[in-house]
Parts: structure tokens; sequence; C-alpha cells
């Protein structure tokens, strides 16, 4: 009972200066949704990340040339295969495609025929010379659909005409937004391929656990290959959506900064008229304790409830809006972005996180400033 | 002298509206999980994608995962990073 | 006869063994009997606050002993200190110590906000005494927005509010004027009438020489000059 009319007081207390505290909510509110939606945006990625990826080819082989990813001899590929645990090795061709029509860059993919129905693609892969598939951001860029001609200038400069058989679904845009599938005759021919060689090679081996030692054979066989195994695409993206790196540890640092300035700002004092009251309230029977009571609900109530609203807006904005507002954030330059229809996976542990990150923090910088006005003696504030 | 209650009211309000919030979310999770996720690694395995279609500016934005650590300087060797999706990304790692 | 209030031989230092070392009080002994209104006169300086905050239970004596309705209260802890000035004392202040911005009702029940009275019998009793101070009709008024006699009624009321059954008033007439003085001291009347036990510090002639104080402590220099009854 005297609890709940502490918290009456405290609340009451608040709403006498409502301006100001609904600022304070405002920007704490807004603070704690940035660092939640950077926390919900970069989980979902990169679970959705290493659930697809799962499937990416089990070992791929580059080869280097001072440094640099270089084509690789197809008849590598042979040689690769006769490795003991090595169940297949492909050459894979591929390559990037800048349209200058729209400051566009595309990614173009042969794909072997034979392939079973794929439920993401509205229509089907290129079966024969002159076909492709394309990604939904290529078919809105270029505003063409199945049927319409897809345009592009070859490596001599010549453009090619190729039918578009197949739009790959919007639900897969964060794997095809850029793609455009052509058959391997045609690819080769459109980027100007040597006869002998590939973009690299896509090994599949017999027992996965012995991918690593596979790949150590490789590169002592030929030291001038790059073997990248899955695990090492999956670490990859891992360290992508990994809030401690890049871009999104500025923001994070930013909105971070922005709560320590507030709570900084609570903690240097308390004003004159705080003080005043803080020694009406012992002069008339309060004690100590009932003050610290009274300034933990009062920061409890203000930190509680911008955090229940920032992550109820971080949920919302990533989510059911698909991050909007992060998005030219994290876009950068790219012409093709694909929008963002993410599966909600939480981390708990994250949330719990951002709770102790900003409610007790906040708590204690009410408490402290006050602490010292409520151990004054009734008697020194009797007199005023 | 309601305050007190308004305010445990709404903020039984706020956790219950997070909750359901995060059960349907979990709901969504299963049934994507189910019907999407696995039509995608169709596709995966299918194309052999080795990369997300994020951040088409540059070579080693769309393929970091491909990508070795001197593309990001493939114009000189101390080029500074031009490409704003080069400084969402993490450096390739080591094994 | 047991006195309602008693001190014995009490004396109170502040900053005890250091340069600035001040003896307020020395060798203070008094009695108040039950339903008395006593007066502590004496010029600024005297001692007079400091004894009331000691017999009122905000601070204890360097010492001596302090007996409040027969009960030692010099050696209590602050919690139980606390306890027994909620209790038994209310308190006029010099300044009245009213919350500027917040309402008329709220102030009169600041005291109650930390003890187990359920909010409704809080509410009950601030209205029947503010209908009792005519005061009904201003209870959600802010308190900058009340006269100088309202003021002081509200103060009074905040003061009965938990039915003390002592009030102490430091200097309650040192920020009114003539008329308000007199009003106040017709409250005072009207109060002690209900039996409650009055005790007053002031320097002010009109409530020294009030027919209504039945003792009179003249103090100096953080002694007892002279008793009359």
């Amino acid at each position: 009972m005297r609890h709940l009319k502490i918290l009456e007081y405290a609340l009451s207390s608040l709403w006498r200066r409502k301006y100001k505290n609904i600022a304070i909510i405002l920007v704490y509110t807004f603070t704690i949704a940035v660092l939640a939606s950077i926390l919900f945006l970069t989980h979902s990625l990169k679970t959705e990340a290493s659930y697809l990826l799962d499937e990416a080819p089990e070992l791929i082989v580059q080869k280097l040339a001072a440094g640099r990813h270089d084509l690789i001899p197809i008849d590598y590929a042979a040689q690769i295969s006769k490795l003991p645990g090595v169940a297949e090795v492909r050459p894979r061709f591929w390559g990037y495609y800048y349209d200058a029509l729209t400051e566009a860059n595309y990614t173009l993919l042969e794909v072997s025929s034979g392939q079973p129905r794929l439920d993401m693609l509205q229509g089907r892969l290129p079966s024969a010379p002159g076909e492709c598939a394309i990604g939904a951001g290529v078919a809105e860029v270029r505003r063409i659909g199945t049927g319409d001609d897809l345009i592009l200038i070859d490596s001599s400069n010549i453009g090619v005409s190729l039918e578009v058989t197949g739009v790959f679904s919007s639900k897969s845009d964060l794997l095809t937004n850029d793609l455009v599938i052509l058959g391997r005759e045609d690819l080769i021919a459109f980027f100007g391929y040597p006869a002998d060689l590939a973009a690299d090679l896509a090994v599949r081996v017999n027992n996965p656990r012995e991918v690593n030692t596979i790949a150590a054979k490789i590169k002592r066989q030929w030291p001038n290959s790059r073997p990248i195994s899955r695990s090492e695409i999956l670490r990859t993206y891992d360290a992508v959506f990994n809030w401690r790196s890049g871009m999104m540890l500025s923001v994070f640092a930013a909105a971070l900064v922005a709560f320590c300035i507030l709570a900084w700002d609570k903690a240097t004092g308390i004003s004159v008229e705080e003080k005043r009251e803080i020694g009406i309230l012992k002069a008339v029977g309060w004690e100590t304790s009932n003050i610290l009571e009274l300034k933990f609900w009062e920061g409890t109530a203000l930190s509680l409830t911008s955090l229940l609203l920032g992550l109820l807006a971080a949920y919302v904005h990533v989510f059911f809006l698909g991050a909007t507002l992060l998005t030219p954030v994290i876009k950068g330059w790219s012409v093709l972005f694909p929008p963002f229809h993410l599966i909600p996976f939480i981390d708990p542990y994250q949330v719990l996180v951002i709770g102790f990150l900003t409610v007790p923090p906040y708590v204690v910088s009410t408490l402290v400033p006050s602490w010292k006005a409520a151990i004054t003696d009734p008697e020194t504030a009797m007199r005023g | 002298m309601i305050k007190h209650r308004i305010f445990i009211g709404f903020t039984l309000l706020e956790v219950c509206v997070l909750g359901l919030l995060l059960l349907v979310g979990q709901a969504q999770v299963s049934d994507r999980s189910a019907q999407e996720l696995p039509a995608l690694r169709t596709l995966v395995g299918a194309l052999q994608l080795t990369d997300l279609s994020l951040w088409t500016e540059a070579r080693y934005t769309r393929h970091p995962s491909q990508t070795d650590l001197f593309t990001p300087f493939q114009d000189f060797p101390s080029a500074l990073e031009h490409f704003p999706a080069g400084s969402i990304l993490a450096p390739a790692r080591r094994q | 006869m047991e006195f309602l209030i008693r001190t014995e031989n009490v004396g109170k230092i502040y900053n005890a063994r250091r340069p600035d070392e001040f003896r307020a009080l020395e060798d203070i002994s008094l009695r108040v009997e039950k339903g008395e209104v006593a007066v502590l006169k004496g010029p600024s300086g005297s001692g007079k606050t400091t004894l009331l905050s000691l017999i009122g239970c905000m601070a204890r004596p360097t010492s001596g002993n302090i007996f409040v309705a027969g009960k030692n209260v010099s050696k209590l802890s602050e919690r139980f200190l606390t306890r027994t000035r909620q209790r038994t004392f209310g308190f006029i202040f010099q300044q009245f110590n009213l919350l500027r911005d917040v309402s008329v009702l709220e102030n009169i029940l600041l005291p109650l906000y930390p003890q187990q009275v359920r909010i409704s019998e809080m509410l009950e009793r601030g209205r029947n005494l503010l209908a009792r101070l005519d005061m009904e009709n201003k209870q959600q008024m802010k308190i900058s927005k009340l006269s100088g006699g309202e003021q002081q009624r509200v103060a009074i009321a905040r003061a009965l509010i938990n039915d003390p059954e002592i009030i102490i008033a430091d200097e309650p007439t040192a920020h009114l004027d003539r008329k308000l003085s007199v009003d106040l001291l017709d409250i005072l009347a009207e109060i002690n009438r209900m039996g409650k036990t009055i005790i007053i510090a002031t320097h002010d002639p009109l409530v020294f020489d009030h027919p209504l104080m039945t003792r009179t402590i003249a103090m100096r220099d953080g002694r007892i000059e002279e008793e009359s009854e």
C-alpha cells in the first residue's frame, strides 16, 4: 500500500514537469528504438543467412594470381576429383555486369540444365540459348517481365537480346535480387571466357567433416589456389551482421552516446526546487528510504516506459516496415537493394541486454544526485 | 489518486502487446521456416549461391565470402574505402 | 504528575571537537503539561528552533534526556524517532514549507504517503480537515494561487492530518501581517480547545503576550533565562 502511494506521488511529481519528462521519454524511446532496431535487424539477417547458406557449395576453389582472384583452368577439376574424399567437382561460370542504362550492377550466373522446378521462380530457368531468368530487382529496374527481352552489351561491345523465361519471386530477394541466369554457353560467349578457364570450381565431398582436410590438400598441391569452405562463408556473414562491426557499430555507438549524455545530465545534480521538495518531505515525516523509493519510482517509470515503447517501435519498424529508416544507412551506393521481408528471429538475450543497459543506469542516475538531499536530517530541512 | 493505476495498467498493456508480438513472431518463424526457407535453401543449392544479394556496389561487397583481402584495395594498396557498404562489412576472417 | 514533555539537562553541540564547534543549547530542563500552550521566547540565535527540533524528534540531543509522553526519545534510532515524530507531532514551519506547484489537498496529505493508510482514508481525512478550515472548495487549487491566509490554513491542516497530540510551530507569524497573525492565534486557540498541546517558538510580542499562552519560557544564548506560567 505504501509503495503504491509513493508511486502515485512519483507519477504526480513527473506530471508536474510534464513537458520536460515527455521530451525525455521521446528522446529515450527513440534512442532505444534505434539500438533495438539494429540488434533485431542484424540478428534476423544473420540467422536467415546461416539457414540459407547452409546449402552453399561445400568447397569453392579459386585461383589467385598476384594475390588477386584469377580464372581457374578447368582441368584442375579432373585432378581435384581424383583426391580421396572428393565426390564431384563442377566448374562455375559467373561474373559481374554494369548496366549503364540503370547504373546498376548485376551478377550473371550460369545454371546447368536439368534443374528441379524451383518454387521461388515464376516461370522457368533458361533451357535454350538466348533465354534468361532474372531477379525481381532486375525486373523492376528494367521494367520487364516474363516474355520480355533483356538487352545487355557483351564483352565485344555487341548487344545481346535474351528472352526472359522466368522472374524470381520477391520472397527470394535476399538471394536473387540482382541475378541474371543464363545458359552456360550463353554466359561463356557473353563474357568471352577463354575455352579452358572457369571462374572457380565447386567441390562436393563425401564426408562433410573432411572438408578442411581436403581444402588443405588442395592448397598444398596447388599453392596458387584458394579454397573457401562453407563454414568460412557462414563465418563471413556472422561477422558482416555482427553489430560490433562497421557502420552498425557507428550507429549503435551514436545512440549509446546520446543516452550517456542524457544520463550524465541527470546525474550531475538536482535543481534547487527538487532539493527544497525533498527537504519538505523529510520535514513532514518522510524517511530517507521513502525519498529514495520515490526517486526510484521516478527513474523507473520513465525508463521502463521508454524501454517498452522503444522495443515495440523497433519491432514494428524492423518486422512490419522492413527497417525502412535504417535502409538508407545500410544501402550505401547500391542501386539494387532488396526490400526486407525479415523473419522475426529474436535473440531474447539481446532484449535482456538492452533492458539492463537502459533501465538500471537511468534509475541510478536519478537516485544518486538525490542521495545527499535525501540523507539530510529533518532539522536542517526544517530550518529551510 | 488514480495515476498509479493508469501507469500500471499502461505498462501491463505494453508488456502484453510486446509479448503478443513476440508470440506472433514465433508463430511466423515456424510458419515461414516451414514454408519459405526450404524453397530458398533449394534455390541456394540449385544455383550454387555463396552470398546474399545485398550490396551490389562493388565485387567485394556483393560477394564478401568470396573476396580476398586485397580486393577492397583494388585501385591502389593504400586506397581509402570509398564504397559506403564497405564500412558496414567487417573484413574477411582468416581461419 | 506525568508531564507530556519533559527535558532534563539537555544540551546540543554542533560540529563537536572541530574549530567551528557551536553550543546551541546548554542545560535545558523544562516541562510542558498536556493541554498547555507553551511559548519559547527570545531573540534570534537563542536556541529556540534547536530546542523545538529536539522536542519534536527531528534530531537527538548531545547530552541530557527528553521524555515525550513518558518515553525517552533521546536515544531512539532514526526509524523509531521518525515514527514517534509522525504519530505525536504536527509541525507548522516558519515559511509554511508548502509545495507551490502542488494542490492544496496533496500538500495536506504529504505526511500520510509513507504511512500504512489506505488512499480512501487519506482522502477522507484530508477533505474533512479542509471542510473544518473552510477550504473545501479550494482543494484542487495550486498553492501558488492562494493568499497568505489561505496558505497558513493549509500549513495548519497539514500539521493536523495525523491527528497528533502535540503541535509545534516555529515562528508562525514571521511572514504574516497583524491581521493574519491574529487569525493564526485564533486557529491555534481552537486547536488547543480540541485538546492538543501546542509549543510555539517566537520573538513576536503579539504571540508571547497573548492570553492563550499558559507557559512562557524565555531563552538567551542557549539557556533558559526565565520560566513563568
